[in-house]
């Protein structure tokens, strides 16, 4: 009996033993636990590859529903009076009607995608500063240099799509009221960083691009930007900063490269149906299985209910269609497509070309973002010339003839044109639609903006007929997150209702 | 007395065998002396050979073997067995049941005497749980268990249900108590990947992994509430924890079960959302186009004209068959079907419970069923005298299709027949074809669409538990129990070129898995011993436990045709795939002291590290102390005759709640979804809190428990005071950062409540007995402390200091002008010093312009259950179980589209909206309807604000035993057949749509609870 005890307890203590012995051994690694989708952050960037991936993060991330992907992109058409949505209660109306209050949520988003985008750029230079990035040769060198560059590329444009949503236009005011806030480093949880003003935001963005331009490659590319990228941005930036010598000088050597070509009348209807076409300049790819919107998408939301269930909540108004309808044999009534047919909105005219068809390559919802394109340049290059300390309005009725060609039962414009700019403008609106241009383009030299509200009728607590940069909602309203987060944001005037 | 019997038999086990004889004798209650009859009287081991006796209390056994022991049980009298010892005559004396007071039952680490427990438990026998036809057991607990709140997810088949113990203990980690099975904890809750819909987090699919556990297989559950009960459980039973317990089997011939019930659900089980008539409906579209052209300017000409060709013509034109009833076509009478085997017996050294089961629900929604194969085998084996091992082992198979509780208007057929499918609609055109085009109102015709798609769930689970355990010595014991859980979930969804919702990709497929494996070891020492009037028990153990989790995705669209489902036959295919791993390692103990049966003492420690924290606070400490004193065990209590048991207990102690994040305390860079252009993309993806910790839960307890009567009547009262700490609590940042928020412990929140159960015997007689139990809850959750104090606005649900975490938020409705019919809100604030004045304060037409205020809050003031049970002659049983709750409330989510206003013009409505306002002077609470009434349907606002008070008679029961002499004949030990009904009855205060609404009370489009008939059958051989 006693015998059996002591084998039981030898038993016993082995197993404790063998059992603690485990457990303690590998106690550490046991509570060390990881995802495998995702890496420490300190361990994340470390080679000129890792860096790559950090910087195609930042690109992604630009894509995303809230910014480029979708919401960034329709926000000037809306707002331009170019789109309108066919029937109520389609989501987005508040672009429309200007119905967004500072304590509404949508539309908070712009605010923080973009803080989003300019967080993964900033992370991605300060592993390039601190030197954790093994550069091996030169060609790692040159691969580090041109990654900085396009990191510096993203800052900025996402700062300056900020500002353009958030700050009064810069020739308002010259840039003295609040903008956003510059951000150039990674921030901990706790700064709470003021508004900088419009004309700090510029400042920063000039720097950042100029910067980038020393350091990136001039050949064209596919995904990401390269050196034309970064001037052709800057001469958007200038041109809205109505510094049109600056505007002209960086639109011009972009355009006298030759590294990229405008479309002809004959292929401009093609490019939707391809990417990277020789007008690309900056392109952001959309692919199914990657960021693909699907029944998010601009294409579906586009899209008139009898092709493939499309929701049509944006279609184009009255004023732009009379606007292309100068030329019925412009090109760009290629990409119009019937509105309706067999669809629920009996208010509309049956037969209406109003569904804009940028967004269709092979009838898929994954398109390209194409966020600059030459023709873009070419205009700019066209209102800088006429506008520059050396007026030159040949030079900018050739830059505007060069897409006004577009419309071949048009007369060419002449230097002559007491209207250039007008001419400019509308060319620029035909051109753009749907590429998110056109609101951006009256608010800042102060013009007004009318709309079309015949489909769409508008209550005493939206917006009137017509706004100019004096209405307070001509700017969107700080979001609400942020000023009960960061009591140092102030509100844009009028939106600033007691809390 | 009884003790004395028996202590007297047991020592003559050993005599010889003698010859089989007949033997007689009498069964009396100790109560009044008078005769037991139908007292079930059964040779041990025999599987159910014996008899029951007469009126008289009289029986007789023919051959009865001169060993055998006699085995006397009858209900509300503890069962005793007595050998024969080769007498022929042997009379019995049998005692009330002690009330429960000796019964043992399953807690933390081992078990315990209900009365000598000094923490706060409940158990619920298999008994209360076997005739209520229900995939899981989760449903059989409303209402049986004082501070557990019970709210059904869905009518869906397989839906997860919510129970939550002692209110609302966090607002950001879970609030669900941790679930043990034979000793190991599971998994709990829905694990299914395609889960949610990702906007409005409602289920799309629900998979309750818990539904694997055939209840048929379950003997007994374990509620544990206080501290001194659950904090064994350390980091994981802060809001409570409960105890399966499967059932084994016992010494004897085998004991084979059969049981079929069949189950029926024609209806809802409360009136939701009845809409307005067919007829009425028209009006309604009309009018609301027709106030609209007014409001544009039309005259009232124009607004005829236009309101019938735009408005009717269009939207619902006349279809000369009348109406479609597509309630009739959509829904059917769900059917649930469940057949169960079991067989259990065993020898001294080997027991054995073997279970087979097949179960079957098609659901009142026509594509909606799901359908479960299970099996189990629990052995238990003797080596040698002191050592036993012994193997728990279920495997499970369930498939279930067609499930969709998301505001879908294309899947969600409730929604649709409630709100989109006007009855003018009709599922063929006039030649007798399938309508394939959308029709106005957005939705398709599923009745040709379904047969297009396919959305289906397989859960596969197996799980095994061994054990081993050791008598060291005859007060020291040593157990080891290793368990592996394999659970599987596939979710398939199809949709075929030819559906609508897919034409653009020529349809698509995607098969979701979802892979979930535990391993848990646990090791325990445990010291059992007593000298004079002490007795200590000890226990000390070391617990580890790895999780893995795996997922995986592959899609894919362009398929070739419509019979080839898989993704490897599509044109384009993606597919995603990661997976996680979740570690705990724990060192437990406890230590109970007893002196003289009087006073008892306990306490636990134990200690968990957590691969979700941090370096800095990776291991918690839990523990708890608590003390009991049996009054009634007082000498100067002992000749209270009418007081039968006076108890009470106190604990205080420590427990916690795990972060639902298994990495928010490091800084990640994340590759998840960060792809661009067919290139790796990386993102940060956090800001992480390297400091992060458990929630932690400090909980007092003090209960009284009390038996009057000869235990013919127990009153027991329960006070807790539970306060959460460490709250984690997302903190916003400034987005400026990048980031929306940081993970942080900050908040606090409090919980107090009392619980009382009273039950008594009204009746306990020869022939009848009828038995009653009462429980009713109260409780107040409140949160105490938030960061800086600041509100946190959580869509419709405010945190606000000093107020529950289930509060509602929204806009204070002030009725309808009579003069104009315009919806009023009260401002609640001063920007307006022009506005109209009511009941002495602001109002505005506009929601928008109306601050919100508290409207409402989803806890109820009251709420528990009553059970009665009345039994006639042993053989006839009525049991009703009834579930209540006063004073919670519940907000109406569907409102936004079949009460709009006319905010979606042609849509079906509510039968409310036909009290619209129509002209001057209507008192009324429906605002006119109109097309540009943008807002008063709309948002979170107290119009939608509805009681919850109900009280629902949630199963009742009958059931009748067939005579055990009679069934001998044909070779049958019982024979039982029973109907049932669920959720029969239901009355509730606020009439449109089902009181019992899923927790924290947001009613939406899930497929309402039905109403279930069943009819069952139950045979032993």
């Amino acid at each position: 009996m006693h015998k059996q005890y002591t084998e039981m307890k030898k038993i016993y203590i082995i197993l404790t033993v063998v059992i603690l012995g485990i457990a303690l051994q590998s106690c550490a690694g046991f509570l060390d636990q990881k995802p495998t989708d995702s890496t420490l952050s300190i361990e994340a960037i470390t080679t000129p590859a890792d860096a790559q991936v950090a910087l195609n993060g930042a690109f992604r991330a630009m894509s995303n529903f809230s910014y480029y992907g979708r919401q960034f992109l329709l926000y000037a058409d809306f707002k331009g009076g170019d789109m309108t949505p066919p029937s109520l209660g389609l989501g987005n109306d508040a672009l429309f009607t200007f119905i967004h209050n500072f304590n509404m949520s949508n539309f908070g988003e712009y605010w923080s995608s973009m803080y989003y985008v300019i967080l993964q750029s900033n992370n991605l230079l300060a592993a390039l500063e601190e030197d954790v990035v093994k550069i091996e040769s030169e060609n790692d060198q040159q691969a580090i240099d041109n990654i900085k560059g396009q990191a510096l590329f993203v800052r900025a444009l996402a700062h300056f799509d900020l500002v353009r949503i958030y700050g009064y236009p810069y020739l308002k005011d010259n840039g003295a009221s609040p903008g956003v806030a510059v951000v150039t480093e990674v921030l901990n949880a706790k700064e709470q960083l003021a508004r900088n003003s419009v004309a700090e935001v510029y400042t920063q963005v000039i720097q950042d691009l100029t910067q980038a331009t020393a350091l990136l490659s001039k050949s064209k590319i596919e995904l990401g930007a390269n050196y034309y990228a970064a001037k052709s941005l800057l001469a958007r930036v200038y041109l809205y900063k109505g510094d049109w010598d600056n505007a002209y000088s960086n639109a011009t050597e972009v355009i006298n490269s030759g590294v990229y070509q405008l479309y002809t009348p004959k292929n401009w209807l093609d490019s939707w149906g391809a990417d990277y076409g020789s007008e690309s300049i900056f392109e952001l790819p959309v692919r199914v299985g990657e960021n693909d919107l699907a029944l998010s998408s601009p294409t579906h939301m586009l899209r008139p209910s009898y092709v493939n269930n499309g929701s049509s909540s944006m279609v184009a108004s009255k004023i732009f269609e009379q606007l292309l309808d100068e030329d019925p044999e412009d090109v760009r009534w290629g990409i119009m497509g019937n509105e309706t047919i067999n669809d629920g909105h009996a208010w509309l005219v049956k037969g209406r070309l109003g569904w804009v068809r940028k967004y269709e390559k092979n009838d898929q919802t994954a398109n390209n973002l194409k966020i600059i394109r030459l023709s873009e340049v070419y205009l700019i290059a066209a209102e800088a010339a006429l506008k520059k300390s050396a007026a030159d309005k040949n030079a900018a009725a050739n830059y505007l003839n060069a897409i006004r060609k577009r419309s071949p039962s048009l007369p060419l414009a002449e230097a002559g044109d007491v209207q250039l700019e007008d001419l400019i403008l509308r060319e620029k609106r035909k051109e753009f639609i749907c590429e998110g241009h056109t609101y951006f383009d009256y608010m800042r030299l102060g013009r007004t903006v009318h709309y079309d509200q015949t489909l769409f009728p508008i209550g005493p607590e939206g917006r009137k007929l017509s706004i100019d940069w004096h209405y307070y909602k001509c700017v969107m309203p700080i979001p609400m997150y942020e000023l009960l987060a960061n009591p140092n944001v102030v509100q844009n005037q009028g939106y600033d209702v007691p809390l | 007395m009884k003790k004395t019997l028996f202590f007297v038999l047991t020592l003559f086990l050993t005599v010889p065998v003698f010859a089989q004889t007949r033997v007689t004798g009498k069964v009396t209650s100790s109560e009044d002396g008078s005769p037991l009859p139908f007292v079930t009287v059964l040779i041990e081991g025999e599987g159910g050979i014996g008899t029951s006796t007469d009126e008289n209390g009289n029986f007789a056994i023919e051959k009865c073997p001169a060993h055998a022991v006699l085995v006397f049980s009858y209900v509300g009298y503890t069962t005793v067995t007595v050998p024969v010892e080769g007498r022929a005559v042997i009379d019995v004396v049998l005692h009330p049941d002690a009330l429960a007071l000796e019964e043992v039952m399953v807690v933390a680490y081992g078990t315990a005497k209900k009365g000598t427990f000094t923490g706060s438990a409940s158990v619920i026998r298999d008994e209360a749980i076997k005739d209520i036809p229900t995939l899981s057991f989760e449903n059989a607990l409303s209402g049986k268990v004082a501070g557990l709140h019970f709210a059904p997810g869905s009518g869906q088949v397989g839906a997860v249900s919510t129970i939550r113990i002692r209110g609302t203990g966090s607002i950001n980690a879970s609030n669900e108590p941790l679930y043990v099975v034979d000793g190991v904890p599971v998994i709990s809750g829905d694990m299914s990947l395609l889960g949610y819909e990702s906007w409005s987090g409602v289920a799309i699919s629900s998979n309750n992994i818990m539904a694997t556990l055939n209840p048929n297989d379950i003997e007994s559950i374990t509620v544990l509430k206080d501290a001194a009960a659950s904090s064994l459980y350390g980091s994981r039973a802060a809001n409570g924890v409960i105890l399966i317990t499967t059932k084994s089997g016992s010494e004897g011939r085998a004991r084979v079960t059969f049981k079929a019930n069949v189950g029926f659900t024609p209806d809802y089980a409360y009136n939701n959302m009845i809409s307005v008539t067919p007829e009425q409906n028209r009006d309604l579209v009309y009018e609301t186009f027709y106030n609209w052209r007014l409001d544009v300017g039309d005259t009232p000409e124009e607004a005829a004209i236009y309101s019938q060709i735009h408005g009717l013509d269009l939207y619902i034109p006349k279809d000369p068959r009348g109406f479609f009833d597509w309630e009739n076509a959509l829904f059917r009478t769900g059917i649930y079907q469940d057949y169960d085997v079991s067989i259990s017996g065993g020898s001294q050294d080997t027991k054995y419970y073997m279970s087979a089961a097949y179960t079957n629900e098609r659901g009142r929604v026509i594509q909606n069923s799901m359908e479960r194969f299970s099996g189990r085998v629990n052995l238990v084996q003797k080596i040698g005298k002191r050592v036993e091992v012994g193997a728990n082992l279920n495997i499970s198979n369930m498939d279930k299709y067609g499930f969709d509780d998301s505001r879908s208007y294309s899947y969600n057929y409730f929604y649709m027949v409630r709100n989109l499918l006007h009855p003018d609609y009709f599922p063929t055109d006039i030649d007798g074809n399938q309508v394939k085009t959308r029709y106005m109102s957005y939705v398709y015709n599923m009745l040709y669409y379904q047969d297009l798609e396919d959305r289906k769930s397989n859960t596969f689970r197996m799980s095994s538990t061994e054990h081993i355990s050791v008598d060291i010595l005859p007060y020291l014991k040593f157990r080891t129990v290793f368990n592996y859980d394999y659970s599987r979930v596939d979710d398939k969804r199809y949709l075929s070129p030819e559906h609508f919702a897919v034409t653009s990709t020529d349809g698509s497929v995607a098969m979701y898995g979802t892979k979930h494996t535990k391993v848990v070891s646990s090791s325990t020492l445990a010291f059992d011993k007593s000298f004079a009037k002490h007795s200590i028990s000890a226990l000390a153990g070391f617990e580890a436990e790895a999780n893995e989790t795996t997922y995986q995705v592959a899609a894919g669209t362009k398929l070739p045709n419509a019979i080839n489902q898989s993704v490897s036959a599509a044109g384009s295919t993606t597919g995603s795939g990661f997976n996680t791993t979740d570690n705990l390692l724990s060192v437990i103990s406890k230590l109970d002291y007893n002196f003289d049966n009087k006073y008892y003492l306990s306490g636990s420690f134990r200690t968990d590290g957590s691969s979700r924290f941090g370096i800095n606070n990776r291991w918690g400490k839990f523990w708890s102390v608590a003390g009991s004193w049996r009054l009634k065990n007082e000498a100067w209590l002992e000749n209270v005759d009418w007081l039968s048991n006076l108890r009470v207990r106190l604990s205080y102690g420590v427990n916690g709640t795990m972060p639902t994040s298994l990495y928010s305390h490091l800084s990640l860079f994340s590759y998840a979804d960060s792809n661009i252009g067919g290139q790796a993309g990386g993102v940060v993806a956090n800001i992480p809190d390297p400091d992060l910790t458990w929630e932690s839960n400090y909980i007092w307890n003090l209960a009284l428990e009390s038996s009057f009567f000869d235990n013919r009547l127990s009153v027991n009262v329960e006070l807790y005071d539970r306060d959460s700490k460490n709250l984690l609590q997302p903190i916003s940042i400034s987005r400026i950062t990048g980031h929306p928020s940081i993970l942080t412990n900050f908040g606090e929140m409090n919980n107090k409540g009392i619980e009382v159960e009273i039950g008594g015997d009204i009746i306990k007689n020869s022939i009848w007995n009828m038995s009653v139990f009462v429980n009713a809850s109260t409780y107040k959750s409140k949160i105490t402390k938030l960061y800086d104090g600041e509100d946190i606005i959580s869509g419709l649900f405010i945190y606000r200091e000093g107020y529950s975490p289930n509060t509602f938020y929204g806009q204070e409705w002030a009725g309808v002008d009579p003069s104009n019919g315009a919806p009023r809100y009260y401002l609640n604030n001063d920007s307006n010093p022009n506005a109209e004045i009511l009941n002495g304060r602001p109002i505005t037409n506009n929601r928008l312009a109306a601050s919100s205020v508290v409207i409402g809050c989803y806890d109820p003031d009251v709420y528990g259950g009553i059970a009665l049970q009345i039994g006639y002659k042993q053989r006839l049983s009525l049991s009703m179980n009834w579930s209540y709750s006063i004073g919670g409330q519940s907000f109406d989510d569907t409102a936004k589209d079949n009460q709009d206003d006319g905010y979606y013009s042609a849509r079906v409505m509510s039968r409310l909206q036909w009290n619209r306002w129509q002209k001057p002077g209507d008192i009324t609470d429906v605002p006119r309807r109109s097309f540009s009434e943008l807002e008063s349907g709309q948002g979170y606002q107290s119009r939608k604000v509805h009681s919850t008070d109900h009280i629902r008679l949630k199963n009742i029961n009958l059931s009748y035993a067939f005579n055990p002499t009679m069934l001998k004949k044909i070779n049958l030990s019982g024979a039982r057949i029973y109907v049932s009904g669920m959720n029969l009855f239901t009355w509730a205060k606020y009439k449109e749509y089902d009181p019992e609404v899923p927790v924290r009370g947001v009613r939406g489009w899930e497929l309402p609870i039905g109403k279930t008939y069943t009819v069952g059958l139950e045979l032993t051989f």
